[in-house]
């Protein structure tokens, strides 16, 4: 094997499958159809569709948390050149949080109720580093708290989850994972659950990590506009497979017709209020050819 | 059509009131599409509670079609002011069939005998097609859940349909399936909306005048052409039009 | 036109039925085969079926009559020919009575499953939908009962009413409602914000409507898993009441009272208290396993929701 290059992808998939035994005898589902993304240092993904399209199943493979009647296979799924798919549950637990890392959507279920936040963010970063003092992984805690803009850093860390906004939540979750400086981080629809005003800031705070630290980010997200402006790199998602990856700024251009309905069926603040072009799905979708890299 | 003046409105949270709306007033005309935009915890939803009664502790004025609201609701009122909820998850009973669903209303009062024309009919009106009569909830996908919620909301040929975020549990295709779908339906029964959003892109899309709500405030309102001209005054309406225009330019 | 089972099954697992009838039997058949697919359930639903052609057809299976008394063979131990479960006290063939006292038992146990489960639904369901000084009023009967342990209360009542199966019956039924009740209000509470109930209010569904279309079919699945799980309970408080000599009179063979004339000789002949014992054992251990197996079938958590 060749040592990776300084350019080699932090993580690269290749032809994944998931699939779901179907109920009561019936054929199985398949949910994620041969997708491959890679993601580089310091790149930010972004991997969009509708609901149903298997993006948030891609996230989970890549991670290794999916749900137990999940079957899947793909030809490479590495991560900094380590075949995750050989990986055991020790090595797992030592990558998942320090290396790779991921934000859900929504903090009020990621964040555990009966534990103060301080307590929380310390047992997680002592939980990655057990060399790590409970006084010194307060410090780390409080500066990672910090460094997500929260006002009131010290009010915030004797909380209970359930006293903070949607808002604040979902910052200390992304201090939480950011403080154990992760290479790569998956960010499941980490602002959808927020409003316009908090998902600005947070959106900030991750672009800072990654120009800061080098960080690699997939975001999943069906927000096609959101992640246009935002990310450097977008594969569109439809019914399990990519079916178009290309450059962000690129995206008025898109070619898929899929890609282009989605973004005729946006309402526009300024637009006219005729009604709006419907997107009507094409069957030659389902098995066309799947989107190569453009980058 | 609605009138409301100086509304407030205050529910317990853990034991303590909040002033959930304090101090709201607006005006909408017959057949008008009026929007209440703001972020979570504005209070905008608040509003379309107590206005359908279903939040009790509040003062002000509300009249709809003239008639001045008291603390309850009439049979009448039903049958004039519906709403159509946020989750299409949440507001359809998980064990009612699809027919049980639309017929409720009807049977409720005491519209049995139309029955099954009403409810065939009320399906061919959001465009589901008459196979989807029996069906439960958990075997819809989200967009034709929703329609059947609005089609629930019609079945009593209401004159005033309140919209509570109808489209932001969807996906965006569908959203713009469901918007449509309110076009066109209050261009064919002359119905007044009173659509609730966080989205500013999404509200002016369907109403030609809005309110933007902020701490349960309303801090301005306007015209969409005003929208639309670039002249919101508040600083906080721009926030909001900024937000939605840039991931539009980007897009 | 042929019918085969298998457009029978596409028939009933349609996604998209032509009929209220169709689509009703389409969701019985779904949890029905959910619930196959739950080995332990299986073998508890298969206990009970043949408990219940016990039921049906006992007393002519029972190769003696229970009843009939022969001293001459007092207590032979099982396997004696003629008598393949041994014989009691009073020579009589405890494999008939057990098969002839299937009926009187699981007698009382469904009378008390069909007045506990409803009682406790209304009270919980209206408490919990109404709320305010009904709520407080009922939730508090609820409590006195629940404070009583329970064969104490049942005890009470039967002792005020004078032994007899249906003072048992009865006494049995009003010591279990309450925590039906309790259970049906939890499950009303956690419904009574959603906003189907708020919809069903807006266009002017009347309490009691509310009550019965809308709360109480989503209440009912974890009373009928309540149920078969406390199914035990009931046959052992009613064995309890039998074993005190309060439940069925003598010489009826059920199956409490069987044991409890065994007691007297339990220490010599283990077998007259056992076999009893042992049918007890197998029904309350069905029931458990079926409500079990209902528990993780009817549990809209445990459902995919892909």
């Amino acid at each position: 094997m060749t040592a990776p290059s300084p350019r080699a992808p932090l993580l690269d998939i290749e032809d994944l499958w998931v699939s779901f035994p179907g109920a009561f005898g019936a054929a199985p589902v398949e949910a994620v159809r041969g997708v491959s993304v890679s993601v580089a240092r310091g790149e930010r993904v972004a991997l969009v569709g509708e609901s149903g399209s298997g993006k948030s199943l891609t996230a989970r493979a890549i991670v290794g948390l999916m749900p137990p009647s999940a079957c899947w296979r793909a030809r490479r799924l590495t991560f900094q050149g380590q075949d995750l798919a050989a990986l055991s549950k020790r090595d797992w637990r030592r990558l998942r949080g320090r290396r790779l890392a991921m934000v859900l959507q929504d903090p009020r279920y990621s964040l555990n109720p009966v534990m103060r936040v301080d307590r929380q963010v310390i047992e997680a970063l002592r939980a990655a580093d057990p060399t790590l003092s409970r006084l010194a992984a307060r410090e780390r805690a409080r500066a990672a708290l910090d460094a997500v803009h929260l006002r009131d850093v010290d009010r915030v860390m004797r909380a209970w989850p359930h006293q903070l906004s949607g808002g604040m939540g979902q910052r200390v979750m992304i201090a939480m994972m950011v403080a154990l400086g992760p290479d790569l981080l998956i960010a499941d629809e980490p602002t959808s659950a927020l409003d316009v005003t908090t998902q600005t800031q947070v959106l900030a705070i991750l672009d800072e990590l990654v120009e800061a630290r080098g960080m690699g980010l997939l975001f999943i997200s069906h927000d096609l506009p959101l992640v246009a402006g935002f990310c450097d790199r977008v594969a569109v998602m439809h019914a399990g497979r990519v079916v178009e990856t290309l450059p962000a700024a690129d995206l008025a251009h898109a070619r898929h017709p899929y890609t282009r309905g989605l973004l005729a069926a946006l309402p526009d603040p300024e637009g006219s209020p005729d009604p709006l072009p419907v997107l009507r799905h094409d069957p030659a979708w389902w098995d066309g050819p799947s989107g190569g890299d453009l980058s | 059509m609605i009138r409301v003046r100086d509304l407030r409105v205050r529910y317990r949270e853990g034991g303590r009131p909040v002033d959930a709306v304090r101090g709201v007033s607006f005006d909408v005309a017959p057949g008008e599409c009026f929007g209440l935009v703001g972020e979570s915890g504005s209070g905008k939803s608040t509003v379309l509670r107590a206005l359908v009664g279903l939040a009790s502790d509040w003062s002000g004025t509300m009249s709809v079609e003239g008639e001045p609201l008291g603390k309850s609701r009439s049979p009448r009122f039903h049958r004039r002011v519906q709403m159509v909820f946020q989750d299409p998850y949440g507001s359809l009973h998980p064990r009612h069939t699809v027919d049980q669903a639309l017929s409720e209303p009807l049977l409720v009062h005491g519209l049995g005998r139309e029955r099954d024309r009403r409810v065939v009919q009320g399906l061919a009106d959001v465009g589901l097609e008459e196979s989807f009569r029996f069906r439960y909830p958990h075997q819809l996908s989200g967009g034709q859940r929703q329609r059947v919620a609005i089609a629930r909301a019609l079945m009593l040929d209401p004159v005033l349909l309140l919209l509570d975020e109808p489209t932001s549990a969807l996906d965006v295709s569908v959203q713009a399936e469901i918007l449509n779908l309110l076009h066109r339906l209050r261009r064919e029964r002359g119905l007044t909306l009173l659509l609730v959003g966080h989205n500013l892109a999404v509200v002016a899309h369907m109403a030609r005048r809005l309110a933007v709500m902020q701490a349960g405030e309303i801090v301005e309102t306007l015209t969409t052409a005003q929208l639309r001209a670039g002249t919101p005054t508040h600083p906080y309406t721009r926030c909001l039009l900024d937000a939605a225009r840039i991931s539009r330019r980007r897009g | 036109m042929t019918v085969s089972p298998a457009s029978w099954r596409a028939w009933l697992l349609s996604e998209a039925p032509a009929s209220r009838l169709q689509a009703r039997l389409g969701r019985a058949t779904r949890l029905g085969l959910a619930l196959g697919h739950h080995p332990l359930a299986v073998a508890g639903v298969g206990v009970l079926a043949v408990l219940l052609v016990v039921v049906a057809i006992g007393p002519w299976l029972a190769p003696q009559d229970p009843a009939a008394q022969n001293l001459d063979a007092r207590l032979l131990p099982p396997g004696t020919p003629g008598f393949f479960l041994g014989t009691d006290e009073l020579g009589r063939d405890i494999l008939s009575r057990l098969l002839c006292g299937a009926r009187p038992t699981l007698g009382i146990v469904a009378l008390v499953a069909v007045s506990v489960a409803p009682l406790g639904l209304v009270v919980g369901s209206v408490a919990g939908t109404v709320g305010g000084w009904i709520d407080a009023v009922l939730m508090r009967v609820t409590d006195i009962f629940l404070a009583f342990p329970r064969l104490i209360l049942a005890l009470a009542l039967v002792g005020a009413l004078g032994p007899g199966l249906e003072n048992a019956v009865l006494a049995i039924a009003l010591t279990s409602w309450p925590p039906y009740a309790r259970l049906a209000r939890a499950e009303t509470l956690a419904v009574r914000r959603s906003d189907f109930i708020a919809a069903a209010r807006l266009y002017g569904a009347s309490t009691p409507r509310l009550v019965v279309r809308h709360v109480m079919p989503l209440c009912l699945g974890s009373v009928i898993v309540r149920l078969t799980l406390d199914m035990a309970g009931i046959i052992l408080t009613a064995a309890g009441l039998g074993f005190l000599g309060l439940g069925a009179q003598p010489p009826s063979p059920e199956w409490g009272a069987m044991v409890s004339s065994g007691r007297k000789v339990l220490l010599d002949h283990w077998w007259v208290a056992t076999m009893p014992g042992v049918a007890i054992c197998v029904v309350a251990l069905a029931f458990n396993l079926l409500g079990d197996g209902l528990r993780d079938v009817l549990d809209p958590k445990d459902t995919p929701t892909r």
